[in-house]
């Protein structure tokens, strides 16, 4: 064994001499990170302001409602931090800043807005998008939609009521606008009687993991696919260069060489792993959850079971040529069917099947249910299949590998 | 001289037709690929299956279930219990999952408090499907509201007994409900664009040319990568005691790398257009306007990264990973409006953002030659760059 960890010691010093690969690559996924983590941070975060929108607003109508609009929705509480509020004189100008894309959208409320509301007849409030901002616009065309709505079942209420009342005579017609304003204050105070509670797999005192916290997981496992892969190439090399020749006539077993191997293997992708842990939590500020025994089996079961594919997969290549092309098409393949590139949840039945036929798709498991704030004790079953997934593809890949040997 | 360039520039063609491998990157990978993602990213249009659990069979937990069916992005779920809502979202089949309580209709009836549980899971989810939840029960609650205001107030004006009061109220409530269908407010909304009415980008046209893009880009890498394997093997030497110039060798190179990405180009415009359904074909000579310069953009980045990379492997790591995190930049996965401002600044240093925003300008808005000239301009720029520092810096030994 002690020879064998030599070897594995060796591939380890050598790989990392090649310092500015090392350093590159592992550059790369922390950008993946970054570039995913920011794109999706503010969609993804329920009752969160999603990003900073520059609304162009018109008020045509000058009354009440459009008062309310601008001073208690749209520069709200709720909405302030969201919304950059332009106001422009005209349709036109509006539509200018939004085509010229100085605003992602323009929000226009028509002359006579409030009295149509007041009153009996129709009336809309126009959204105009930029096409590059469709997203933002949605947003505003969803809080504009909110507004209407209570706008709408105000006047209902007052409208069904007084109608009410009148069908069955007991209000008279001339009290009708009295009592309609007399009843404005109360309306204003009724509070809604449905609750919506939202309860998420998260424990007391955790978050909800957010984008950067579910990238870092997906790119992370995925970067190691690749490091694995890359180490696993590197036994090619080794016939290549006959260097591999050289360490069969050493006084050492063909089992303890190969078995050195595939230790250099897991070790690389620990290390890379651990690299890739460490910086996102003190970077990008991600937690990991607070169960350190269940992190650190966790991160152990990921990569033993992604070294065991990377040495599968080095079993089954002819060439590094073949290594270096299969084996990221692996990797993102196995990354994209976890739901690690998009998350996709709720998909048709036989997608989620075949999503945990990928290794991606239990690490990510595993360590979301840690950064929820769960224990050692539930992620057991994604630990169990990593660990299973990682024995058999280490088991095909060292007989495999070791045939070869023989026939070399 | 010209000839040598085009017999260096075949025997490359060749090479790469006859490396199967190099075939996965070019064809079989981007075409697999385009079609998930141009599946998936249709997403837009694709219902979201929610989960519904109704434990209460009123009319006002259908009015809450009709609702939620209203909603085309949408797909409801009807589930038995409350526990299987749970464990259908624990294991990740569905995003989210309501549960209207058993006694829904008769606390509203009362003008009591109901809570509506809503499972979801510990994935990040979108912010929208919040919205369009609270939309629904915005309005339900409206209705409960209206009449419970409209009962108080004949009570007020006359002695109703328990059941007249239910009438009315359940009466008043249809009402309220019945008004949504006819709303009197409503928002219009419209996407500016040039002229004409447009389509923005998803699905297929979204995909096709976003990763049409990335993919070329990695192929080219790959490609001017072969130029470290052939410093590695020492053939790139030996074709130099020959009597070709540099300039010939390279040019030839650059031929062959040119005629490589714009064959995989066409084959993958091809199936965009034939089998994922983008609509490329609106202008086709704008599309090969963009694609020639970004082709060239694709070949000086390439002859840089061959001229950067010290070993075969390093090449060949770097043209995925830079080509992806490139893609991601560019616009290739998503619209680059998603990013933030930051990223969108950075987004315009990328040839990939300025071949997909010309596609888009000419698959989606419509637009004609003229408003590609800032990007033929800017790719035909880093092409410029881009093959000085390549050629400046490349060692042949």
């Amino acid at each position: 064994m002690r020879k064998a960890l030599a070897i594995a010691w060796k591939d380890l010093v050598v790989l990392s001499r090649d310092f500015v690969s090392f350093i590159l690559l592992l550059a790369m996924p922390l950008l993946l990170i970054l570039v995913l983590g920011t794109a999706f941070g503010g969609m993804f975060v329920s009752n969160t302001a999603p990003f900073q929108i520059t609304l162009a607003f018109v008020d045509q109508d000058n009354g009440e409602m459009s008062r309310l609009l601008r001073d208690e929705v749209l520069q709200g509480p709720d909405l302030k931090e969201m919304i950059r509020l332009h106001t422009f004189a005209s349709p036109d100008d509006a539509r200018q800043a939004v085509r010229a894309g100085s605003a992602a959208a323009a929000l226009i409320v028509p002359s006579g807005f409030s009295q149509a509301v007041m009153g009996e007849s129709k009336t809309q409030l126009e959204v105009l998008a930029n096409p590059d901002s469709t997203i933002k616009a949605g947003a505003i065309r969803s809080i504009a939609e909110a507004f209407t709505t209570e706008v709408m079942a105000r006047g209902a209420m007052v409208r069904l009521t007084l109608a009410e009342l009148l069908s069955r005579n007991l209000i008279q017609p001339q009290e009708a606008a009295a009592a309609a304003a007399r009843w404005v204050p109360e309306l204003q105070s009724l509070q809604s009687q449905i609750r919506i509670q939202r309860e998420q797999e998260v424990a007391p005192g955790a978050q909800l993991p957010g984008a950067m916290a579910y990238y870092s997981i997906s790119m992370g496992v995925m970067y190691v696919l690749f490091a694995a892969n890359t180490a696993g190439g590197s036994i090619l090399t080794e016939r290549r260069t006959r260097t591999l020749l050289r360490l069969f006539s050493a006084p050492l077993e063909r089992r303890t060489v190969l078995v050195g191997k595939l230790l250099g293997v897991f070790l690389l992708a620990l290390v890379q792993f651990l690299l890739v842990v460490a910086f996102t939590a003190l970077a990008y500020r991600v937690s990991w959850g607070s169960s350190i025994p269940g992190l650190a089996l966790m991160i152990l079961a990921t990569v033993f079971c992604l070294a065991g594919l990377g040495a599968l997969l080095a079993s089954l290549y002819r060439s590094e040529s073949q290594a270096a092309a299969i084996g990221p098409a692996v990797a993102l393949l196995l990354t994209f069917l976890a739901g690690g590139m998009w998350v996709f949840t709720g998909g048709p039945q036989w997608l989620d099947i075949l999503s945990h036929v990928s290794p991606v798709r239990w690490s990510i498991d595993g360590f979301l249910t840690l950064m929820s704030g769960g224990s050692l004790a539930q992620i057991l079953l994604p630990i169990g299949v990593l660990l299973g997934l990682g024995a058999v593809f280490f088991g095909i890949g060292f007989l495999r590998i070791r045939k070869s040997y023989d026939v070399a | 001289m010209w000839r040598k360039a085009w017999i260096i520039a075949r025997q490359f063609l060749q090479a790469t037709a006859r490396d199967r491998i190099s075939l996965i990157w070019l064809l079989l990978f981007p075409i697999i690929w385009t079609t998930l993602i141009g599946a998936f990213s249709s997403g837009g249009n694709e219902p979201t299956p929610v989960g519904l659990v109704r434990l209460d069979s009123s009319s006002y937990a259908q009015a809450f279930q009709d609702g939620l069916s209203g909603e085309k992005a949408f797909q409801i779920r009807l589930l038995p219990t409350a526990e299987e809502a749970q464990s259908q979202v624990q294991g990740n089949n569905l995003p989210l999952a309501l549960v209207i309580p058993a006694d829904f209709g008769s606390l509203l009836e009362r003008g009591e408090t109901v809570t509506i549980m809503v499972w979801k899971t510990n994935r990040p989810s979108s912010y929208y499907l919040d919205e369009l939840i609270n939309k629904v029960t915005r309005r339900l609650a409206a209705d409960a509201a209206t009449a419970g205001f409209a009962v108080s107030k004949m009570a007020e004006r006359t002695a109703l007994t328990p059941s007249q009061a239910a009438v009315a109220w359940s009466e008043i409530f249809a009402k309220s409900e019945e008004g949504w269908r006819n709303p009197r407010i409503e928002v219009s909304y419209q996407v500016l664009t040039s002229e004409k009415e447009v389509q923005i980008p998803q699905g297929a046209n979204q995909a096709s040319p976003g990763f049409t893009a990335m993919f070329v880009l990695m192929g080219l890498f790959f490609g001017a990568g072969s130029l470290v394997n052939e410093r590695r093997d020492w053939t790139l030497q030996r074709l130099l005691t020959t009597p070709t110039l540099r300039f010939s060798l390279l040019f030839g190179k650059f031929l062959g790398f040119f005629l490589l990405g714009a064959v995989q180009l066409i084959l993958l415009i091809l199936y965009g257009q034939f089998v994922l359904g983008a609509n490329w074909g609106t202008n086709p000579l704008g599309i090969a306007l963009v694609s020639a310069a970004y082709l060239l953009a694709a070949v000086g980045l390439g002859t840089l990264l061959a001229a950067l990379a010290r070993t075969s492997q390093q090449a060949e790591a770097f043209s995925i990973l830079l080509s992806i995190v490139l893609g991601m930049l560019g616009g290739a996965w998503w619209p680059v409006e998603i990013l933030s401002p930051t990223l969108q600044t950075i987004a315009k240093f990328t040839p990939i953002y300025w071949a997909v925003n010309g596609y888009n300008k000419l698959i989606s808005f419509g637009e004609g030659i003229p408003a590609l000239l800032p990007n033929l301009a800017i790719l035909l720029a880093i092409a410029a760059v881009s093959l000085f520092l390549g050629m400046l810096l490349f060692r042949t030994e």
